[in-house]
């Protein structure tokens, strides 16, 4: 028995073998990116350790004293838990959020970019969308944060349109009200990211083959029967990979732009897990909770996908593994 | 099977990826003060104030071979780095040229003065604290001498941890001979950066010690034009009131309860009833602009004998208390047109210079019958002593839950400037609401507390005055008093063990020792002597000669920096960097307008005491009211984990949540997400929630150990 199942191992070894001898090429174009995994990834992987020390920066990684789950322990039930579970609370919803109002609209201008006739024009709408994307975070909020600005001598044009509307009283900033932001992160990166997500949705129903529509059409099918029984079908697969890693994402929510926008007084709503563990980690030097922060958001956050993949595996036939 | 692979493969790459995402007066007190610390200064120079001697040259240096020294001189911005960062070359009364690269000239003449070879190595916009971060990752090995501004509490923990150079056993062993005079004879400043364990590491910037900080300053002429004149056509519009008074009921002032004041020797205020004015106004059926003033004019006629009623407030007969100061505010507030000939709708009695100045407002507290809030002239300086010789947290105390209270008040009539609290904006309120008269977008704001030089610039509004403060009583006792003193700053230098020779070491404490020589101290002070008038000496009102500028410096500071010769000095020539050194009020003294001497008569010709660290002042409740404590403590390792881990009071969001009764409280507006405590109950609640008390006893261990080892 034990021989066999020794025999068996090594069959399977060599049939391994066999097809990355086979198709080295493809193995080769993907050296980089394992490098990259290892240099970025696996490597920094070490310094997790910091969230079980008091790390202190002059002792290093391995010579900072060892604290077990202290920092866990403080951070769920200590002096900093309601900011912890506050920051929890904030980085769930607004990845709810980004995910229920961010996700479909690239979805949405893919389609209408797949819908326009004329390339000349295409191109443009879509680079005109695009161009967002590659303008900085502190340029983009800084425009922002300049709209709403709302002050004693002078308001920005948003901020104005809300005081004409009476949702906002003259001189108050609406970065200094908590329920504004949400709304405010989501729409900034609606239009920061959401032409750029597009391509891919736009290069998924590029690949559909336009015999499908044109059967399709041949059988009387409408423009919006198109889209339910031929593009969507066509987009499922990617559709799906880009739901589960956004849903691996959902608690890497970019702290920049949280960072740029919020202030103390909106901690309430704004501030997530990232920027508690900027404060918490960078500012107060308290590495080692900071770490805790982060490996406990990670530890969800691997979950989630693993969640997510299972869902997509047992519902439908795409699954990323 | 491949796919299998590909996918097992893909799925660990993505798990890494997550899981690597983590990783007498007050003027004679500081005179005499200032007058003893640049004396024994000059006497630890081997000198006077005059400079007629030779700085002593610390015995064991041997300047005959040049060394080289690395700088890691941070503050967060290029411009004041020993490095000269402006785009346009500077070209010095002897010719020479410095362009953007070179160090500053103030710096290159202390290197060949001292025979040394300086590098900055800094990155030239980052902050200290973030350099200090990043350094102590290496053991501050990139540098012989690290500095910067708010570090001096890390360089006297990592001084502890071995990584800096002990100054005290090199002062012993001869070294840094000027400075270890000064602190002999400054012994306020040697507890103040002395670690917890006895020894000195750094070597700190020391403010115009022991001197008046800031100063109330206002708009005269609206005073005047207010009180004094007869036919004033005053506002009629509607103005609602919400505070309801400080000298109330029991606390009417009368009798003892500051019935006479005596805001100058010889010079005594009576207030003949208990009226207060606070009430009186809001008894008005009608509450505008001329039944306001008219109220407040006709209280003033009827309580004091007063030439005019101005003089209540403008001065040296001023005796205004909070009550009566806030009463002004109002009609300040309520007469805009009249008071800015129509051009403005909204005036702002009381502003900041910028949010980030918001807590001056709350220094309002020692009016308040002497709450305490700050003493020394940084927002850290948050501990004072009590009766009992125990540190006290201010901000958690019962009497700043009631100034917020009154503060929100205050907000709620309008008459703290609304911008004042929002840190994300920058502007320079004192530039808009005082700068901006004649423009084509004026707003007008009247008092602020903030420095005299610069508040009674000519160039920003040729209106500005100073005024005494308001008289209250505090520590039990009627007085004059500014709970502000200048103050030892936390900020400083200190010379790295790991990044040292021992013959680095011997010339950085040559150079950490120069500026505390009296020709060191002239140079960081006011620059190189080229600037300076050779025979001349500049005769300051408190009666001290200092070093006085040429005109080179004049024209050249118009010329390049808009005439703000504070930061010609700084950003162009290299000088008054807060590195270690005793800064002096000189160079202050001679870019100050006639109406700025007018000020620090007033306040020198008058019996107000300020916040020392020898805590001199009236007998009253407490023995140490008057006392500063440093805004820094040295903390061990133990207390700073304690203070990281078990409490989070130094948090920027406890200040928000302080500023959140000032601007909500009242007015009931608070948006959705605003804490507002609305009872004193549920604000010490909040700060117990986040430690207090073992805050307090940390701090109070610290303290302890600090007074032990002096």
């Amino acid at each position: 028995m034990k021989h066999d199942n020794i025999e068996m191992r090594t069959s399977q070894t060599k049939r391994i073998w066999k097809a990355v001898v086979k198709d080295w090429r493809l193995y080769v174009l993907l050296l980089p990116l394992i490098l990259w995994f290892a240099v970025w990834a696996y490597k920094p992987m070490g310094g997790l350790l910091i969230a079980f020390k008091r790390f202190d920066p002059q002792f290093g990684v391995w010579g900072s004293e060892f604290k077990g789950i202290d920092n866990f322990i403080n951070l769920v039930s200590g002096v900093n838990k309601t900011e912890f579970w506050q920051a929890f609370r904030n980085t769930f919803i607004i990845s709810a959020y980004n995910l229920i109002f961010g996700f479909p609209v690239p979805i949405i201008l893919a389609l209408l970019f797949a819908e326009i006739g004329n390339d000349l024009v295409r191109k443009f709408a879509q680079t005109a969308t695009y161009l967002p994307h590659f303008l900085s975070e502190v340029t983009i909020t800084g425009i922002t944060l300049m709209l709403v600005y709302s002050g004693v001598r002078s308001s920005g044009i948003v901020a104005s349109l809300f005081q004409q509307l009476g949702l906002l009283e003259a001189g108050t900033s609406m970065m200094q009200k908590a329920n504004y932001f949400r709304p405010l992160y989501i729409l900034v990166g609606i239009w920061k990211e959401s032409g750029y997500n597009s391509i891919v949705y736009f290069a998924a129903i590029m690949g559909i083959s336009p015999s499908l529509y044109e059967a399709l059409k041949v059988d009387g099918g409408n423009k919006f029967q198109e889209i339910r029984f031929v593009t969507f079908p066509g987009m499922a697969p990617t559709l799906i990979i880009m739901i589960i890693m956004r849903i691996g994402n959902m608690l890497t929510i970019g702290y920049e732009r949280v960072l740029l926008l919020y202030n103390a007084n909106i901690y309430v709503t704004a501030d997530v897990l990232s920027t508690f563990e900027q404060r918490l980690g960078i500012l107060s030097g308290n590495y080692g909770m900071g770490a805790a922060v982060s490996l406990f958001n990670s530890f969800i956050a691997f979950a989630l996908v693993i969640g997510a993949n299972t869902i997509s595996r047992n519902i439908s036939e795409t699954s990323l593994w | 099977m491949r796919r299998k692979a590909a996918g097992a493969l893909a799925a660990a790459m993505m798990a890494s990826a997550l899981l690597a995402g983590c990783g007498s007066s007050v003027v004679e007190q500081a005179q005499e003060q200032q007058t003893a610390a640049q004396t024994t200064a000059a006497q630890a120079a081997g000198g006077t104030q005059e400079g007629s001697g030779q700085a002593e040259v610390q015995e064991t240096a041997d300047l005959a071979k040049t060394v080289e020294l690395k700088f890691n001189y941070a503050v967060g911005n290029k411009s004041r780095t020993m490095t000269y960062n402006q785009e346009s070359p500077l070209t010095l009364p002897d010719g020479t040229v410095v362009t953007a690269g070179m160090l500053k000239p103030m710096w290159s003449y202390v290197e060949k003065e001292l025979n040394s070879k300086f590098t900055d190595v800094t990155v030239q916009d980052m902050k200290s604290s973030d350099m200090i971060q990043t350094e102590s990752t290496s053991n501050f090995l990139g540098a012989n001498i690290y500095g910067g501004e708010s570090i001096a509490e890390r360089l006297m923990f990592y001084g502890t941890e071995g990584k800096f150079v002990n100054l005290t056993e090199m002062m012993e062993a001869g070294y840094l001979p000027n400075f270890k005079n000064y602190l002999n004879n400054n012994p306020d400043v040697r507890s103040a950066i002395t670690a917890y364990d006895g020894n000195i590491y750094h070597v700190p910037y020391i403010a115009e010690i022991n001197q008046i900080a800031r100063a109330f300053e206002i708009r005269g002429s609206w005073v005047t034009e207010l009180l004094d004149q007869t036919d004033a056509s005053y506002d009629t519009d509607r103005f609602d009131i919400y505070y309801q008074g400080f000298y109330i009921g029991d606390n009417k002032r009368t009798g003892d309860n500051g019935g006479t004041v005596t805001p100058k020797e010889g010079v005594n205020i009576a207030k003949k009833t208990d009226a207060n004015i606070i009430e009186i106004q809001n008894s008005l059926d009608v509450k505008n602009g001329e039944t306001l003033t008219g109220a407040l004019i006709q209280y003033i006629n009827d309580n004091y004998d007063y030439d005019t009623p101005s003089q209540l407030y403008v001065g040296e007969k001023a005796a205004y208390d909070i009550d009566e100061l806030i009463a002004l505010m109002r009609c300040i507030k309520a007469n805009p047109h009249y008071l800015t000939d129509g051009r403005a709708d909204v005036v702002w009695p009381l502003f900041t210079r910028q949010s980030s100045y918001r807590e001056e407002l709350v220094r309002l507290a020692t009016y308040f019958g002497g709450v305490k809030v700050h003493g020394a002239d940084s927002y850290k300086a948050t501990w004072y002593i009590d009766e009992n010789g125990k540190v006290q947290y201010t901000y958690s105390e019962e009497g700043i839950y009631n100034v917020l209270c009154y503060l929100s008040d205050m907000e709620a009539e309008g008459l703290i400037y609304s911008d004042c609290y929002d840190l994300t904006d920058k502007t320079n309120y004192r530039s808009t609401l005082w700068g901006t008269d004649d423009g084509d977008a004026p707003s007008f704001g009247f008092m602020t507390y903030d420095f005299i030089a610069s508040s009674t610039s000519d160039s920003l509004n040729k209106d500005t005055i100073v005024i005494l403060p308001p008289v209250a009583k505090v520590n039990g006792v009627w007085q004059y008093y500014m709970d502000n003193g200048r103050a030892i700053k936390p900020d400083g230098w200190a010379i790295s063990i790991a990044g040292s020779t021992q013959e680095q070491i011997d010339r950085a404490c040559a150079v950490l020792d120069y500026f505390f020589t009296a020709e060191g101290a002239v140079l960081q002070n006011y620059g190189l002597p080229m600037i300076l008038e050779e025979n001349e000496k500049y005769e300051g009102p408190d009666g001290i000669s200092y070093p006085k500028f040429n005109s080179w410096v004049t024209e050249t500071c118009n010329a390049v920096a808009k005439g703000d010769l504070s930061t010609f000095l700084r950003d162009w020539m290299g000088c008054l960097m807060p590195i270690g050194y005793q800064k002096e009020i000189g160079f202050e003294y001679q870019y100050t307008s006639e109406r700025g001497f007018e000020g620090w008569a007033l306040l020198q010709g008058s019996t107000l005491h300020i916040a020392t660290y020898a805590g001199e002042g009236p007998d009253g409740d407490n023995p140490n009211y008057y006392k500063m404590i440093p805004p820094v403590f040295s903390l061990t390792s133990r207390q700073k984990e304690t203070i990281s881990d078990s409490t989070s009071i130094e948090s920027d969001d406890i200040v928000e949540y302080m500023f959140n009764i000032v601007r909500y409280r009242t007015k009931g507006n608070a948006p959705q997400g605003a804490e507002v405590a609305q009872t004193y109950e549920e604000y010490a609640a909040k700060f117990a929630a986040r430690g207090l008390d073992l805050y307090e006893q940390t701090y109070q261990a610290a303290y302890d150990v600090m007074i032990l080892g002096n």
